[in-house]
């Protein structure tokens, strides 16, 4: 019962959240002022928030790669140098993403920028708790982009087709566990934090050179004439 | 401790729904198909069934079993192409729906060979079966089943493997041939369905488990006899 609730119905709820919430943040974020919606801190606070950012980009692609082309990831993993390769990727990311991240928040703390809501060190807390937990499982439950092939993305699969396979996650050890049910932690908090500006911006960046072509269609012809 | 470990064993040795299955569907092709057609050994009366679940698709073949004579009626091509070479209709066998699966998916997994493989101990394994099962244990070669090599989760002794699963260098001492062949059978954890191992691939792999701790074994032996 215990497993159903915590592998079923939290991550239906934090799906639900992350939705509402990123739209709710989204239409509110868009209708301020153009001024105010970028704050300094959303283009990046110096190297170690570049740094931060790339690292946690490679380890969410690959976990991204890992969910989305299973059978391609244990294909590749079938030659054992390729396989040293990814999981060693993986763990140096996840390693220079930790410092980064130790660092970001030392420096934040130092300079006391702005006081963080509550909602942002829950938020942070589960980052940290996800990378600390993702490094203490590629270190002690060796190959993880191999056995997560047959567990974890099945799982993940059968929640997505609405027929929980909750067995493939249930009997995990701990770690493995606790950094899953982080993840849809992390997932339902985060559109109510700071953290999502960035993602905003990057986002309307994409919309608007998708759009922009569409939109150039419908101006009027004597706004684009000149003189 | 001992208990426990005694426990594993029977639970492990308790054949799974799966072999179940697997011992009906021997019996089917034994009293069914063996009369007129070989697994491996070539044409008898009708052809050898081995790979016969590659050549055909399964529809075809799941039409072809419950009526072969409906089907050469409908002018199918690859059923008068069978008629023409063995001169001789093969007769309805009266299996049903889930009798022809069953005998279907037995062929796919191996046929009788795969059923030898089960039963046979691993002591009778030749090298190129052991190297077979070091292959499919490292991941050097796929399981049949599409399932994940061992070593993703498991090592043998000081081999370098997955440290999710327990170091599996004395399983072989441990089970033995029937618990692991029964165990190897059903997966040794939840996950992917359809993923576990054939019992041709059991095999190979039950031999490599046994002839990596006898080799171990003897270097160790040699080691404290030079130290002596």
């Amino acid at each position: 019962m215990n497993d159903h609730w915590v592998f079923v119905v939290m991550p239906a709820a934090a799906v639900a959240l992350a939705l509402c919430g990123g739209l709710v943040r989204y239409v509110l974020w868009r209708c301020q002022p153009a001024a105010s919606r970028v704050r300094a801190g959303d283009r990046g606070s110096g190297g170690v928030t570049v740094i931060w950012r790339l690292a946690i980009a490679i380890v969410l692609i690959g976990h991204f790669l890992a969910f989305a082309f299973p059978e391609t990831v244990l294909l590749w993993n079938r030659q054992h140098d390729r396989l040293v390769l990814l999981e060693a990727t993986g763990l140096l990311a996840g390693g220079i993403a930790l410092a980064a991240w130790l660092v970001v928040v030392v420096q934040r703390a130092r300079a006391r920028r702005g006081a963080r809501s509550s909602i942002d060190v829950v938020a942070g807390t589960l980052i940290a708790i996800e990378i600390i937990s993702g490094l203490a499982i590629a270190i002690l439950y060796r190959w993880a982009s191999s056995w997560s092939g047959v567990t974890l993305v099945p799982y993940l699969h059968s929640l997505l087709q609405m027929k929980p396979a909750v067995e493939l996650v249930a009997d995990m050890p701990f770690l493995v566990r606790l950094h899953v049910v982080c993840a849809f932690a992390l997932l339902a908090v985060a559109p109510y934090t700071d953290m999502v500006r960035p993602v905003f911006v990057s986002l309307d960046r994409v919309a608007g050179w998708i759009f922009a072509p569409v939109a150039a269609l419908w101006r009027p012809t004597w706004l684009t004439r000149r003189g | 401790m001992k208990a426990v470990l005694i426990c594993f064993v029977v639970l492990w040795s308790v054949p799974s729904d799966a072999s179940a299955a697997s011992d009906g569907a021997a019996r089917l092709f034994t009293t069914k198909c063996s009369g007129c057609h070989t697994y491996g050994k070539g044409d008898l009366v009708g052809p050898d069934l081995k790979g016969t679940t590659e050549r055909y698709s399964r529809e075809w073949l799941i039409a072809w079993i419950s009526s072969p004579e409906r089907l050469i009626q409908s002018g199918d091509p690859t059923a008068t192409a069978l008629l023409s070479k063995y001169k001789i209709v093969m007769p309805t066998m009266g299996l049903s729906a889930s009798e022809v699966a069953a005998v279907l998916d037995f062929l796919a997994a191996g046929g009788p060979e795969a059923a030898q493989a089960r039963d046979r101990r691993a002591e009778t394994a030749t090298k190129d079966e052991i190297e077979t099962g070091r292959s499919l244990f490292f991941g050097g070669r796929p399981l049949a089943g599409g399932g994940v090599a061992c070593s993703a989760c498991h090592r043998s002794g000081g081999t370098v493997g997955g440290t999710l699963g327990p170091n599996l260098q004395q399983a072989y001492s441990r089970f033995q041939d029937r618990a692991l062949a029964s165990f190897l059978a059903r997966g040794c954890f939840p996950r992917k369905p359809g993923s576990a191992m054939t019992d041709l691939d059991a095999f190979a792999v039950r031999a490599f488990l046994r002839q990596a701790e006898r080799g171990r074994r003897t270097a160790d032996g040699a080691e404290s006899t030079s130290a002596r």
